[in-house]
């Protein structure tokens, strides 16, 4: 909330609102909490600013490693041996994997800025969710997984940025592959939820498009899952596993939602861990 | 004959690479580091194609644009080379009338050459 000090100045406050209660129960009164958070939302702006600046600095050295290394690659520099071509391979590997975190980041201050400038259009979410599938196919088959798409044959049509939805599926997918054990199968289900219906324990007073990703990894630990949308978390298991995970993806994915006014939530359990989006029918920028 | 690309770059190291990428593609590939010496090389030698960054010292990318619109100087092909992606640098090259945009870290050095070889087709 905002507030006034004396001076007539105005301030950002957080302020926190408990009950307090007789030996009956009854509410007596209200006990409120009030914190100036001016200097740490200028501590956040700045953060933020300073990440955006560095990582498009970032990118301009990894556009040259990316690109001479595609050139060493072709041969331009003469042929390679096989372990020359290998480590090559491996810088490449690493130049791109480090292209998709800097975006991530850029992509997460743009957010926090509020410079991410919205596009709404008409999006079909069906077909996005099938392209998005398409695009796995190789990721999906190194690890000989499959997909049981239970996607509605109409079109179902949001007004929205499809950039943001596409990045907040394709975050949850690409999340469901990373940690699902080889040979498994992911199910992707995209649904009406119409007002007031119930799906895993959530509803809605207006009507949404649901996107659903069910894996069979090693789900989230119940004393973990407050923090699994917070900046740079990663769960014991997770951590524990080979798989490369930044902390961002989900995170993203929550402030990617926010911003469109739709909702992320999960169940999971040991035998693997359920993530649903669901967008409203027309975009309600908070 | 061999067809002429320009490159205005102010990193000197890709500018190498894609000189050297273009010349070694069958190309007459130049590069100049900045939008003032772009817009020179573009005003006094008819240019087949033109890789322009956005993110240039002194004179942007989008300054160079505007200035060859306000001058009435025909535009040669422009594909826009770059790492900024943000919906302001996009909409503000749309608005110059230039739609062939391309950024930097999702391209290989490859598909650059391939992607200047369908416009110079077109």
């Amino acid at each position: 909330m905002r507030n006034k000090r004396k001076d007539g100045t105005v301030y950002d406050a957080e302020v926190h609102v408990a009950p307090v209660l007789d030996n009956a129960g009854e509410i007596t009164f209200y006990v409120g909490i009030e914190r100036d958070i001016t200097q740490f939302k200028e501590l956040q702006r700045a953060k933020t600013e300073f990440i955006s600046l560095a990582s498009h600095n970032l990118k301009t050295p990894l556009s040259s490693v990316r690109w001479y290394t595609e050139m060493l690659l072709a041969g331009d520099a003469g042929a390679l041996t096989s372990e020359q071509k290998e480590y090559s391979e491996e810088v490449l590997k690493a130049s791109k994997r480090m292209a998709k975190l800097i975006e991530r980041l850029l992509n997460i201050s743009r957010i926090e800025m509020g410079t991410f400038v919205m596009d709404v259009a008409p999006t079909n979410v069906c077909a996005m969710v099938r392209d998005i599938i398409g695009e796995v196919e190789s990721r999906l088959r190194e690890k000989g997984m499959s997909v049981e798409a239970r996607i509605m044959e109409e079109p179902c049509v949001i007004e929205s940025d499809v950039t943001m939805v596409s990045n907040a599926v394709s975050n949850i997918v690409s999340n469901a592959i990373k940690y699902s054990p080889p040979e498994s199968t992911l199910v992707v289900e995209v649904f009406v939820l119409s007002a007031g219906d119930r799906y895993q324990g959530q509803s809605f007073p207006d009507t949404r498009i649901v996107v659903v990703v069910q894996d069979s990894g090693p789900g989230i630990e119940p004393e973990e899952q407050h923090l699994v949308f917070n900046r740079f978390f990663r769960g014991k298991k997770q951590a524990a596993t080979n798989v490369e995970g930044t902390g961002l993806g989900l995170y993203l994915t929550k402030e990617i939602v926010n911003h469109l006014g739709a909702d992320v939530w999960f169940v999971s359990d040991s035998t693997g861990s359920t993530f649903c989006l669901a967008f409203p029918t027309k975009v309600k920028s908070v | 004959m061999q067809q002429k690309v320009l490159i205005v770059e102010d990193d000197a190291a890709q500018r190498k690479a894609l000189v050297t990428h273009f010349t070694k593609a069958g190309f007459t590939a130049e590069g100049v580091p900045s939008g003032e010496a772009g817009l020179e090389r573009i005003r006094t030698e008819k240019q087949d194609i033109v890789l322009l960054d956005l993110r240039l010292p002194g004179m942007s990318g989008i300054d160079v644009l505007e200035t060859l619109r306000a001058q009435g100087i025909a535009l040669p092909k422009i594909v826009i080379l770059t790492n900024d992606d943000s919906m302001n640098a996009v909409s503000r090259t749309v608005d110059t009338g230039i739609t062939d945009y391309l950024v930097k870290t999702d391209t290989s050095i490859h598909d650059v050459v391939q992607f200047v070889r369908d416009r110079l087709r077109e």
